[in-house]
């Protein structure tokens, strides 16, 4: 599942990028830091991935086609079966049936940014998410940096936000790692080189652990998802994010996220560590017209625009936005055998979860598509607000 | 749409196979199968032919067949939903069972047909057993358990079975042993590493999404982990002299009503002289009014120059608090009858009578009434605690009115059961009737042997103590507006309550068969009642 064609600069013998590692801090004992030792991460988590990859390619023959005996001692034994596993400090005998040993791997080898979920699959059978964290500390989401493996079938009803059991809690995490292999293209063009960490040190993206290489990719996902994503991301836009997604509205996708990101980011932090490679992210990699606009146009904000647009404009386009949304919603659509109208609201509550199935139908109504256009210039106004406050 | 309801009711023989039983009943494809299979293969040959039983089914048959029809006649409209029956010719693994029936069914059904039955036949089907498991699913009544349950409950029947002697022999689709035992090992280790791979990884952990979900699935309307209440019954807490605290859990319910007329008719002649001179007695609210009087100097001292002087104007006036009737509002009548083991059949016989004739007696009144039985019992399986049962509630019984509630009074025990938690037990009710009275007045009658018992053993007082520190505790958070009286049922002496309480009715032993007496009694109550009351009510 994991695709990484150009080679993990992590797994090339430096320090992680996320985790404790990257901090020069003592514990306060008074002795000088000692970094960790290195390791090849890839390496490392090899054996792992490769079993999982086994028992999943096995899961999936038993759920589509059905078996036989072997089948289910196969699986059996690659659940069982130990593998071993070097993490930083020493060797770890673990198996898929042993987690208190492969969460001591993963804490070891990644510094405590490695998760491993287990989900249950409707099918009874287990399926498995290996991925790199990277703590926001000041900020509601970690960040999902970095995906290793993900098992065919792994439950993820948003793909922007994944459930990860963390500290004994289920905690929403932003999911960036989608972006990771289109981000490294784009800092490679921009700088026109391979990206390795001796080649970026720290503080070209950034202002993260002086003093340590650190993966570029990870540092630019990091500052886009601490400034942007973080404020333009939230759980309540589910309803209008999915609206959007399945009915054809990306106008209004932009604007939502655009409004979110003013009303409850920091935009003078944000145009203080804003860099080309972050306004280039919005135009290439996580294409948002409406964001990248604004972001060019950031550095010509003065303080009084910047509280003018976060403290009343963006409310004032907020309600409106909502009240154009709230129109949509209340069209009423020719729909069933009997083609009797029903407002748009109970066919988009009544199937969230399955929405694809009637977006088609719904997007051939005449009433949902002249609707439509009305609220995408409602969202194409609100974002011309945000972007041109004067 | 016939290869649909064919399917159908193929289908509607899987209640029986699932739950492992096997179906004999004479339903129409069944009559001549015995066997699950070859009742499948029954059903499909009588495709068309239009189902005998009702559209509608009684709930309360239970019988397999009944169930049978009932799958049918729930399932017969989903026919034409369902995906088209596969007609060509593949294995029976594929054709018979759906994935998830047949996943959840004994994994020996899915082997093979009835003509493929043999040991030669298995050798090799047994080799197929598994079907896949995101195969189509048809409608299915009830939630399967999941897989890992489901596997350990199949390898358990199984394992019953084979203790019934000549079962195996009797299975037209027999799996020769050394395959079943090869199969079912398999099943089982797989079922135990999904259970260690999948399962919760701590026990401090938080339940996933995806347990929580499966969980809800598979128990339908059951409570969930977010239902339930830490404490089902209610805390009472209880200040006892020297404000020493404490407090216990005391769980109530409504009694039964009685559907006995003859009991009812029985119950009611004998409390009759009791109602009678109780309808006598009055029940006024009373409200305290506070009032000035204005006093006149007289005699020597010249009231006109008096005001010249330096004195205090208080003698000028004087402050009072005068106790007025209130015609306004509602007082209660609160009767608490102690059913505790220590009655004996007399003493409970008496209770109910004076219970009647009181309730009876206010009916036509405005007065409120509270009748509750005190004493100890189940709460549910497991659990079991003070207990008070409300014989009349105005928002916990069931009975519409006081004529109604008297029908609860039928159900009471013949003697008194459990252990009574006096001081507890009365101070619960007493803060219910102060729920119901709010600033109104409370007449308290209580009703009991005076066999006091402990509640609150961290005191380290007797039952008698607690009842005595609970009445003062009361009295000095009501004051006048509670109106105690005491009515001991076969004491001989005196209760030790005669100068704390305003009212004290000794029933003798040898007169708690003979009504009559009592209801003399009583009547010397109410007209020592009845004379301060009447001062109240003319304004004196």
């Amino acid at each position: 599942m994991r695709s990484r064609p150009h080679g993990d600069p992590v797994g090339q013998g430096s320090a992680p990028a996320a985790g404790y590692g990257h901090f020069l801090y003592d514990g306060g004992s008074g002795y000088p830091y000692t970094p960790p030792s290195p390791i090849d991460l890839d390496a490392a988590l090899r054996p792992l991935i490769r079993q999982c990859r086994e028992y999943d390619g096995l899961r999936v023959r038993l759920e589509e086609q059905g078996g036989d005996v072997k089948i289910l001692n196969d699986l059996t034994r690659l659940l069982q079966e130990p593998v071993v596993l070097h993490g930083r400090h020493e060797v770890y005998e673990a198996a898929l049936t042993k987690p208190d040993a492969l969460r001591a791997f993963l804490n070891d080898a990644g510094l405590h940014t490695l998760r491993l979920q287990v989900r249950r699959l409707l099918s009874g059978m287990p399926a498995y998410y290996l991925c790199r964290v990277r703590q926001s500390y000041w900020d509601e989401y970690a960040l999902v940096v970095e995906d290793y493996y993900q098992s065919p079938g792994y439950p993820m009803t948003d793909p922007r936000f994944v459930h990860l059991m963390y500290l004994g809690k289920e905690t929403y995490h932003l999911r960036l790692s989608p972006f990771r292999e289109d981000t490294r293209t784009q800092i490679e063009q921009l700088q026109g080189a391979s990206v390795t960490p001796a080649t970026y040190p720290s503080g070209t993206l950034g202002t993260l652990s002086p003093g340590l290489p650190v993966d570029t990719v990870d540092q630019l996902l990091f500052e886009a998802g601490r400034h942007i994503f973080q404020a333009a991301w939230h759980e309540d836009q589910i309803v209008g994010v999915l609206a959007a997604r399945r009915l054809n509205l990306p106008t209004l996708n932009q604007a939502i996220e655009l409004l979110y990101l003013c009303l409850s980011g920091d935009l003078c932090e944000l145009r203080r560590i804003l860099s080309e490679p972050l306004c280039r992210f919005f135009e290439q990699v996580y294409v948002q017209p409406a964001i990248a606009r604004f972001l060019r146009r950031l550095p010509e904000f003065d303080g009084r625009t910047l509280n003018l647009l976060s403290e009343e404009r963006a409310q004032r386009l907020y309600r409106t936005l909502m009240g154009a949304f709230r129109r949509f919603l209340d069209v009423k659509v020719s729909w069933g055998m009997q083609r009797s109208l029903v407002p748009l609201y109970k066919l988009l509550f009544a199937n969230i979860a399955r929405l694809d199935l009637i977006a088609d139908d719904l997007r051939d109504e005449p009433a949902v598509r002249d609707a439509g256009t009305v609220l995408e210039a409602a969202a194409q106004h609100t974002i011309d607000e945000m972007v041109s406050p004067s | 749409m016939a290869t649909a309801l064919d399917r159908i009711k193929t289908l509607a023989i899987l209640p029986c196979i699932v739950e492992g039983e096997k179906p004999t009943s004479n339903a129409h494809t069944l009559r001549s199968c015995p066997r699950p299979i070859a009742a499948a293969r029954s059903a499909r040959a009588a495709a068309g032919v239009r189902w005998p039983g009702p559209d509608r089914v009684s709930a309360t048959r239970s019988s397999p067949i009944w169930r049978i029809r009932w799958v049918r006649a729930v399932c017969r409209p989903l026919a034409t939903i369902l995906p088209e029956l596969i007609t060509e010719k593949q294995p029976r693994a594929d054709l018979d069972l759906p994935a998830l029936l047949r996943r959840f069914s004994d994994p020996r059904l899915s082997i093979g047909s009835p003509e493929d039955a043999g040991p030669e036949a298995h050798s090799e089907k047994s080799q197929r057993a598994v079907a896949p498991l995101n195969g189509p699913v048809p409608p299915a009544l009830f939630e399967p358990p999941s897989l890992p349950e489901h596997l350990d409950e199949s390898v358990r029947r199984m394992a019953i079975r084979r203790a019934v002697k000549g079962f195996a022999e009797e299975m037209p689709w027999h799996v020769p042993e050394a395959h079943a035992q090869h199969f079912l090992r398999a099943v089982q280790g797989l079922a135990a590493a999904i259970m260690l791979a999948s399962g919760p990884w701590t026990q401090y952990e938080d339940m996933r999404f995806d347990i929580l979900e499966e969980w809800l699935r598979d128990t339908g309307f059951v409570e969930g982990p977010l239902h339930g209440n830490p404490s089902e019954g209610h805390e009472v807490l209880f200040r006892g002299k020297g404000n020493k605290a404490a407090s216990g859990e005391l769980f109530d319910r409504p009694v039964e009503l009685g559907e006995d007329p003859r009991a009812f008719e029985v119950l009611q002649r004998k409390a009759r002289p009791i109602t009678e001179v109780l309808r006598k007695a009055l029940y006024p609210n009373l409200t305290q009014v506070p009032e000035v009087e204005r006093c006149c100097a007289s005699g020597a001292l010249d009231p006109i120059r008096l005001d010249r002087a330096a004195f205090s104007e208080a003698i000028y006036k004087r402050f009072r608090i005068r106790e007025r009737v209130d015609r306004r509002g509602r007082p209660v009548l609160l009767i608490a009858c102690d059913g505790s083991g220590s009655l004996n059949r007399r003493q409970m016989e008496m209770l109910k009578t004076l219970s009647w004739g009181w309730i009876e007696s206010t009916m036509k009144s405005d007065i409120q009434v509270l009748a509750g039985l005190y004493h100890s019992g189940n709460i549910r399986l497991g659990l079991a605690g003070s207990l008070v049962q409300w014989i009349y509630h105005p928002r916990k019984t069931p009975a519409f009115n006081r004529q109604d509630a008297l029908r609860a009074l039928l159900t009471l025990p013949n003697t008194g059961t459990g252990v009574q938690a006096d001081a507890l037990s009365l101070q619960f009710m007493l803060s219910e009737a102060q729920a119901l009275a709010r600033d109104h007045r409370i007449y308290l009658i209580l009703l009991s042997d005076c066999a006091w018992n402990r509640s609150f053993p961290e005191l380290g007082k007797s039952g008698f103590e607690e009842v005595c520190d609970f009445f003062e505790a009361a009295y000095n958070a009501l004051g006048d507006r509670l109106h105690t009286t005491l009515v001991a049922l076969g004491v001989t002496g005196e209760t030790g309550f005669e100068n704390f309480l305003d009212r004290v009715i000794v029933v003798a032993d040898d007169a708690l068969t003979d009504p009559g007496a009592v209801a003399a009694d009583i009547g010397l109550y109410v007209a020592s009642v009845m004379g301060e009351r009447r001062r109240l009510l003319s304004g004196r």
